[in-house]
This record gives structure tokens, sequence and C-alpha cells, in this order.
């Protein structure tokens, strides 16, 4: 049986599919604003055509994401938490916890027996876009993403942006360029900032496991922020491959039944 | 859609609310034009005075706010121009603004206050209501103490505090006679007393009975009786009359299992008010069928309640003798009688210490699934400890939703495509599809 | 100068050096409507709990909507900073600060601790009855836990020694009336602020000390613009050091952690309870209990004469909701007496570009008043 799941996103999203269990391709691409629903209608082509497939070998459909409702031909939708749960399951069978770093969002799922979720926990609004604000200080920084996902982690030196709000946190940072504080320091401030507020999240209720805890999501690619990430919570978080899909993984193995 | 799982029918009784609701709005509007003193805030005795009306800031704003966002926007702009945080409640910020401009949203006047008398404090807002009117133009205000302690029942500081507040209910009433020329209804206040007291038994028995399954009312019910009492301070006797004949019907619907929502197989709690804007979620909630059993606050029409000694739920007695074994005869005795003889705890500082865990009995008593406890970025009162009231529920194993938003008469932060995205997160997370769309 | 700021700064090495030099017990209070009298004659350490600027991942988990201060005392208690605390006293206060007092209680539920009622209608007449019965039951209490009585000779001492504080306070304080001050508005805030957080008889010696000093110091003709401060409570000198940086000086406050916490004495009575009542119900009133008699505009208004300042500055605090509700008297005034003044919020940090901004705009604008006035 060929499932598919597409994970509509803020920025981007993810089509995967699916085949008894193997991923046979995935697509990509940003989200489109408010081309959303062309943009799923592209992507979804390209992971067809890389499948070699067209849309009637798809026995199944679901879609998950913020812009879940953007994917018309969906059989399904379910949330991302569930979705999640799903993939963080199929890839690491004793996994307890699973957190999926995105642009807007920050969650936390804990899981309970069998299928079950004992918990979700989201960011509150002053924590929503960590992504997108990493994306847009590194614009400000005249930096690439891959560049400040280089920079070794110490631990935080005497520059420091307010790690409340991402307002703030974007004119202090302002203020330390314009006092000629070296980028790079800059660039560290800002990543200790992003996961204290991270960090927040992640002690709101049950506190995920040290082991068996899955980072997942676009921002667990930034090596950078994950090992200041690891330092700040004592967690070692576990990363796999394509973690950015595991929201599709997840909505294509639900369909899968 | 399937076939509901329980009857549901409309409440008979609420017809007669409305109408009691209208009377009371058209006294508010006829003050100016009928000689009546208005006086911003809430107090028990006003009945005393023929010629008072009591308004508090709080309905006020949140019914501006369910009226018309973009006229309680405008207010809240002429707030801030003033001076007012930006983060300050809401209800506030909407009534004081039309005070700032003049008007109401129908564009009649808007109806100046002849004096302050702020219900005492349950959270830092209320302790400063009616600043404005006050500071705007110079009439006069009388802030009573809410006196409380915490820890065990210590008799000879209840006393001092017990004490103080009849004091200062005293001075308050004297003071409006002497500078208002008005002279106080001792007869009419007594026989309020009396008379009100019999509320509390048909409120309490309302309250209870929602702790069936089905429950027979749902939160948005309470919420249309919950200010009545208020509302209605003018005719002690027919608000009796009305909880009686709402008490009788909720009894049979017990009896007959008429449930609010006819598909129950989720029940939650809430906490404080809702986004009076948005009182849709409740409906969207029920396409879960998931029914809002209401929240402490809304109970508390009912008076406070305890965990008795033999694990039920039941009020909690704090007016003493007064009304049962001694006679009301005087001004000071009815003030007693109202005022009651405990000092211990207050409904939203109840214990203090205790407070994290005030909502498990509750939890308990009503058997919920579930618990959504809002953050109001700009309502103290209402969000003070609402974190660990969540996390002493969570340890009891019932599952809680924080959603964010301003205050509940404020729009401006309240995301509503986010919440109702978050109450499908919430209930699928839970294994619960919706049963309509 | 540097030993007030020395205790300020590293407050918590203080006080355990305090509770080993002495072998007593330090109890840390959230508002300054605890009568701290009654705890010095106890010969225990009274300790205003201050917050730092920390970055917080500990205290979302049971907080929300906190304003900074009370936020971050969490937070410091959540990573054991105030470990040295044997108890917490809570005088009501504003509701954050309540709230800040009970989940650190509920995080250590072994802690002394105590709640004293201060009524909000201070001017009441039998407010003064509810706060010295308060007092009586806090003073009980206290007897209980240290198993020691409070006698009234301990109290007359204590009084004295906290009026003599107030006293030498005050003469700190007179010095800034001058054209010409010795003394700066950064450097009064940190001896005020490590008040709070000393000894009082230590303080007191330190404080005659820097006195004498300060007469020996040549005048400064340099301060540039005349400043007041008022708003929420603060617990560092970042705004004052900025604002020195561009030509002013912040010559008299109305803060709670500033001049409100000082102003007035204890006056002696027999009923001891009685007159530290009086003088805690009668001191500049905080923002949360200026209710009925409205006392703030009108001792607000005569710093500013009396210190001949130019301006002011309102810093709140976000989500301080007392302030934020007087905002709109204090503002009606100042503008009917056409006193400038620049209002901004005030967060964790102080972000320090746009605070720059907007501290020299405003200061150049009243620049001319320095050659006018």
């Amino acid at each position: 049986m060929i499932t598919a799941g597409i994970d509509v996103g803020i920025e981007s999203l993810k089509a995967v599919i699916l085949k008894d269990g193997k991923v046979l391709a995935r697509g990509t691409g940003l989200s489109g604003g408010a081309n959303r629903a062309k943009a799923v209608e592209q992507v979804w082509s390209d992971a067809l055509a890389a499948a070699g497939l067209s849309p009637s070998d798809v026995s199944r459909v679901i879609a998950t994401g913020q812009g879940k409702h953007d994917v018309r031909f969906a059989d399904d939708r379910v949330v991302e938490p569930v979705a999640d749960a799903r993939a963080a399951r199929f890839l690491y069978p004793g996994v307890t916890a699973v957190v999926d770093i995105g642009a807007d969002q920050v969650r936390l799922v804990t899981l309970g027996k069998g299928d079950s979720i004992m918990e979700v926990v989201m960011n509150q609004k002053c924590a929503a876009g960590l992504g997108i604000f990493l994306k847009s200080m590194a614009r400000t920084l005249g930096m690439t993403l891959e560049e400040i996902s280089r920079l070794p982690d110490n631990s935080p030196g005497d520059a420091a942006v307010n790690d409340g709000c991402s307002v703030f946190a974007e004119m202090d940072a302002l203020g330390l360029l314009n006092r000629n504080t070296p980028r790079e320091e800059v660039a560290r401030a800002i990543i200790e900032a992003i996961v204290v507020r991270i960090n927040s999240i992640l002690n709101e209720k049950i506190r995920p496991a040290e082991a068996a805890t899955v980072l997942v999501g676009g921002v667990s690619r930034n090596t950078a922020v994950v090992n200041a990430l690891k330092r700040r919570s004592g967690i070692n978080f576990v990363i796999p491959e394509q973690a950015e899909y595991a929201g599709a993984l997840g909505a294509a193995l639900i369909a899968a039944g | 859609m399937k076939k509901q799982r329980w009857e549901t029918r409309p409440l008979d009784v609420w017809n007669k609310a409305k109408e009691m609701r209208a009377k009371w709005q058209q006294s508010i509007d006829t003050a100016a034009t009928e000689r009546v003193l208005l006086a911003q805030g809430n107090v028990g005795w006003s009945i005393g005075f023929p010629a008072l009306r009591v308004i508090e800031d709080n309905p006020v704003g949140a019914m501006m706010a369910n009226k018309s966002d973009e006229f309680s926007r405008i207010c809240r702009v002429a707030g801030e121009v003033l001076g007012w945080g930006r983060e300050i409640c809401g209800y506030q910020l909407n009534c004081w603004g039309a005070m700032y401009l003049g008007h109401q949203q129908d564009g009649s006047k808007f109806p100046m206050r002849d004096m302050v008398i702020p219900f005492p404090d349950p959270c830092d807002q209320h302790t400063k209501r009616g600043q404005a009117p006050m500071d705007y133009s110079p009439i006069p205000r009388w802030q009573e103490n809410w006196p409380l302690y915490t820890g065990p029942q210590d008799t000879d500081r209840e006393k001092a505090m017990i004490e103080d507040r009849v004091y200062c209910t005293l001075y308050i009433i004297e003071e409006i006679e002497r500078i208002f020329g008005q002279k106080f209804d001792d007869e009419r206040f007594i026989e309020s007393v009396k008379v009100s007291g019999g509320i509390h038994p048909y409120a309490q028995d309302v309250s209870r009975f929602m702790q069936h399954i089905p429950s027979p009312l749902s939160q948005k019910d309470l919420y249309s009786f919950y200010t009545l009492g208020g509302l209605t301070k003018g005719d002690p006797g027919e608000t009796v009359a009305i909880w009686k004949a709402l008490r009788d019907e909720v009894e049979w619907r017990v009896q007959n299992n008429i449930a609010a929502v006819g598909n129950e197989r989720y029940r939650w709690m809430e906490t404080h008010p809702p986004p009076w804007h948005f009182l849709k979620y409740y409906r969207y909630m029920e396409k879960y069928g998931a029914v809002c059993i209401g929240s402490q606050y809304s109970h508390l029409m009912a008076g406070a309640f305890e965990i008795k000694e033999d694990g039920t739920w039941g009020p909690r007695e704090v007016f003493g003798k007064f009304g049962k074994d001694r006679p009301i005869k005087t001004r000071e005795d009815a003030i007693r009688a109202m005022i009651g003889t405990e000092a211990r705890g207050h409904r939203f500082k109840d214990d203090e210490v205790i407070r994290p865990y005030a909502l498990n009995d509750f939890a308990k008593a009503y058997k919920v699934n579930g618990a959504i406890l809002p953050l109001w970025r700009c309502g103290v009162g209402c969000t003070v400890t609402r974190k660990e009231q969540g996390l002493r529920l969570s340890e009891m194993g019932v599952r809680v939703l924080h959603y964010e938003g301003s205050q509940p008469g404020d729009r401006t932060d309240l995301d509503e495509n986010r919440l109702l995205d978050q109450l499908d997160v919430w209930m699928e997370s839970q294994g619960l599809r919706k049963l309509e769309d | 100068m540097e030993r007030f700021r020395e205790a300020l700064q590293n407050r918590h090495e203080y006080a355990r050096n305090w509770k080993k030099r002495t072998g007593g017990k330090v109890l840390g209070y959230y508002e300054p409507y605890v009568p701290e009298e009654i705890v010095y004659a106890a010969g225990i350490l009274p300790v205003r709990l201050l917050s730092q600027h920390e970055p917080d991942d500990v205290t979302d988990r049971q907080m929300y909507g906190n304003c900074a201060c009370s936020r971050d005392i969490l937070n410091q208690f959540t990573k054991g900073r105030y470990d040295y605390i044997d108890g917490l006293i809570n005088a009501e206060g504003c509701q954050w600060m309540l709230n800040a007092f009970q989940t650190t209680l509920n995080n250590k539920p072994d802690l002394f601790n105590h709640y004293i009622f201060v009524p909000d209608y201070v001017d009441g007449r039998t407010s003064k009855d509810v706060m010295r019965s308060e007092l009586k039951v806090f003073k009980k209490a206290l007897e209980n836990w240290t198993g020691k009585p409070i006698t009234d000779s301990n109290l007359d001492r204590a009084i004295e020694v906290y009026n003599t504080n107030r006293r030498l306070m005050r003469q700190v304080y007179e010095l800034r009336r001058a054209d010409n001050p010795v003394v700066l508005g950064s450097e009064a805030m940190e001896m005020v602020l490590a008040s709070q957080v000393m000894d009082k008889e230590e303080m007191n010696r330190l404080l005659r000390d820097a006195i004498a000093k300060l007469a020996e110091r040549k005048p400064r003709s340099d301060t540039g613009v005349r400043l007041m401060l008022i708003g929420s409570p603060t617990s560092d000198v970042a705004l004052e050091e900025l604002v020195e940086s561009l030509g002013a000086n912040i010559v008299i406050d109305e803060l709670c952690t500033g001049s409100c916490y000082f102003w007035n004495e204890v006056i002696a009575q027999s009923d001891r309870l009685m007159a530290i009542s009086l003088r805690y119900l009668g001191r500049p009133h905080c923002a949360l209990k200026d209710n009925n008699w409205r006392r703030r505009p009108a001792h607000i208004y005569q710093l500013y004469e009396d210190y001949q300042a130019h301006g002011v500055i309102i810093a709140k605090q976000i989500y301080c909701h007392p302030h934020g509700t007087d905002n709109p008297l204090i503002w009606k005034i100042l503008r009917e007496r056409n006193i400038p003044f620049h209002y901004f919020e005030r967060d964790t940090t102080l972000p320090y570009e746009e605070t720059r901004l907007r501290m020299e705009a405003f200061i150049n604008m009243l620049k001319p008043e320095l050659v006018l006035k």
C-alpha cells in the first residue's frame, strides 16, 4: 500500500511518499504565503515525479501542519503532535518524548502507553517564530544559516540579548553591533536567547528524559542551536536523518494505518 | 451527524431572565434622566438608597467587548493616549475609554458616575477600581478593605478584620447620607438581607446538579444567570423567585437525563471569565461532544464551596450565626449578616497556599476530564497562579490547555484561529475526533 | 561609595557572611510594608528581595504575565541564589509579589513564612487597628519561630536603628538639592538599595562615614539637567548611570525602592506596635495604596519643586498594574503644571540603544532650562 503525508508549515512544506514502511520519495518547497494551495500542488507533483508515480497510485493522503486545510485532495487531516508522535515511535521505538522546533512553533509531545499521547506543550506567543527569528537575524548579521550553524558552542560571553522577546532581542543585537561587538559574539548571544526560550518550554510540564527524546523540525539542522540546547537543557537529543520531514512521515504512517 | 446520546431542550426559565436583564439595563440608561445617583462599584446594601444604582465596570466592559470590537478598540486607544498602561485590564479600558470619549457605543451620553465604591479587591485592578472617574472629575470615592488572612483559624485576628469592614460600611452609608442628602431606608435593607439569603440554597442546588452525568446545564447557561444577582438588586423577591424556578427546572432535567450537550462524552472546566467576544468556542468544543461544566468563577454564584468531611462537595458556611440564631434588627445587624464572621480566605485569594490545589477538589467533584485555563496577559487577578493550578490538575490526571489573550474584554491579542487550532490539538491528542463539522 | 555598590551587587555573599558572623537568621521580604523593625528586634536580618537580570527558563512553568521584578525573584530562588534565606514574609502589596511569595513557598514548603494583611484603604479610621492586629500576630509568629520573646526594649532599639538610617539617608538626599551636588543620582540610589539588603546598624556606620567624606567632596558643576525619576520599583542603577552619561543627573525619585523606603520615621509612643503601624500606613503611598485620598500627586509635585528638577522620567515596569492605573492621574497633574515628562516601559533588561535614544532626546529638550532656570 502506498500512502503519503504532507506537512504544510508556515514557511515550508514537506511531502513523504511511503510504501510498506519505506520512503519512496520526498518533496519540499516554500509554503508560498498566500499561494499555499498552489505551492502544495507543486510539491506534491514533484514528489510523485521523484517516486515515478501518479496520484491514483497513492491509496491515502493525510495532511498535517498549520496549512493542512490547503491540501484539498487530502483524505484526512491530523494535528501536528499526533503526526510527530507517530513518526518518533516509528523511528525510535523506545522514545518517550519528541520536540519539534520549526519556523514558528515549538512543540513538546510526551508519549504515553501504547499509541497514546500523555501531554502536549506548545509555545506561548512570546516564544513564537524562533526559526523565522534566527533566519532574519542571520540576514541582519550578514551571515548565512550555515555559518551560524558552524559556530562553536562556548558558554555565553558578556554579550547578551533579551531572551523574552525577539523584537527586543533584535534591538539589543543591533545595539551590540553598533558598539563594535564581533558579529560571531552577537550570533552566540542570539543563539543563547533562543535556547533559553526553548528550554523554558521544555520545563513547562513533564520534563523530557535526558535520553530517549527525539528532536525534529527545521531548526534541528542548526548544529550550533542544537549544541547550545543540549548544554542548557542537559538532554542528549536524538536527531533522525531528514528530521524536518518527521511531520510528513508521521502523517504518511497514519495513512497506512 | 450521529444520533445524540442524550435528549436536549432549551431552558424554560431563560425568557424570564432576559426580561430581568432588560429591566436592569433600562434603569441604568434612565438613571441620568430620573435624577438617580450612579455609583461605580458593587455593594450589597445599595437597595437601602432608593435613588442609588450601582454599576460595575466589569460587566460594562464585557458587554462592550461582546457587542462591538470596533468601539471597544477606540475606547482603549482613548485610555492609552491618556496614560493607561497598554497591559491594563480591558474591562476598565473599555469602560473608562468611553467615559473619556463622552459617549456610549450607540451614541448616547456616557452615564457619568456620582461616586465610587469599588468592589473590594480580588485583584490589583479591583483595588484601583473607579480610580478613573474619581481622577477625571472630583467625585467621592470610598475604598473598603477586604481583609483576609491565611493559615489556621484565629478568631482574634478575624475580629479586627470584621470590625474594620463593618465600620467602613457604616461610614460609607453615613457619608452618602451626608454628602448627597439621601436617607438610608433601613427597613428595606434589612428585609433584602433576610430575603437574599434565600437565593443561596437554590443556587447551591443548581451548582451541585451539574455534577450529574450528563450535565443538565453548561457554562453558557451559567453565565446567563450568573450576573442576575448583581443586576437585580432592585427586586430581591423576584430574584429569589427566578432562582427557585431555575433550580426546579434543573432538578427535573437531572431526573430525566436532559443534557446541555446531547453527545456529552468529555467534561471540561475552565477558570475565570472567558473571552466575551468569542463565546462561540463553547459551541466549537460541543462538536467534539465536550461540555463545559463551569468554572470556580461561575459556580461562585452559589457562594464558597469546600470538600466536607464525608468527601462530598458542599457549600462553605461563612455567615455565622446572623440571620439564623440571631434576629436581624438593625442596620448594623444586617451589615454583619452580609459580611459574615469569617475572614479566612477569600474567593480568589482563598488561602494562597492552597489556591494551586483549589481547582483539584472542584475537578474531582464535577468529574472533569480536562481543564482550559486561559492566560490573560492583562488580567492580573485572572491569571495569577493559573500555571501552578495547571500543574496540580495535571498531577491528578486532568489534561490542561492554556491559551493566551489580552483580557476577557479585550480582543487584541486573542488569536481566534490559533485558539481553535489549539482546541483541535488538545482534543485530537486525547484521541477524540469531531462528531460534527 | 564602592562599599555600597559591593554590598548591593554581592548581596547574597553579604547575607551569607552576616549569618556566619552572627549566627542569626535571614528573612526575605517582597514589599516595603513589612514592619522591619519587628524583624530586626527579633535579631533577624530582613532582606528585601530584589531582581537581577538573569536569563530565565524556569519560571514559565509556574508564572504567566508577571512583571519582571516578581518573576526574577522566583528565578533566583529556583536557581539557588537565595539558599541562605530562612523564611519569607509578604505584607499585602501587589498581587504579582504575593504570587512570587506563594510560588516560592510551593517549591520550598519548609521555609518559615508569614502573610501580613496591609489595608488598601490606608487612611480609614479602623485601618490602623487592623494593621496593629496584624503586627501583633506577626510578632507572636516570630517569637514562636525563634523561641525568644521580642521585648519593648528590643523594639525601641530596632526603631532607633531604623529611624537613624532614615535620617542619615535623608541627609544624603538633602545634599542632592544643591545646585552643584556632591553626590550623583546613581550613587544615592545605590546607597538606598544597599540599605535594603544590609544590616541597618552596619549600614548606619557606613552612611556616617560616607556623609563625612561627601562633605569633603568638591561640588560638581557638570551634572547638567536635573531629573526626577518615578515609576515601578528598581533594583539597580543602570538607568541612572545611562542618564549621567548623557549630561543629566537624577536629583530625586519617588520610587518604592528609593525615597519612599526611608522617607518617614516611626514616631515613638508607648504602644510600639501602633507606632509602627502608623509609620507604615503613613509612608509615601505605593501606587497600590494610593486610593481614596490621593497623596502621590501632591508628594511628587512637592519633591519636584524642592529638588528643583527640570523634568520627570516615568519608568514603569511592563505588567505593573498599580502604576499603569495611576499613570493617567500622574500625567494629568504633570501636564496641568507644565512639567515636562517622558514615559517609557522597562522590562527584564533595559534595552540600551532604545533607552539611550529616548533619554538623549528628552535631556536635549530640557537643556535650555539650564540657562533659563
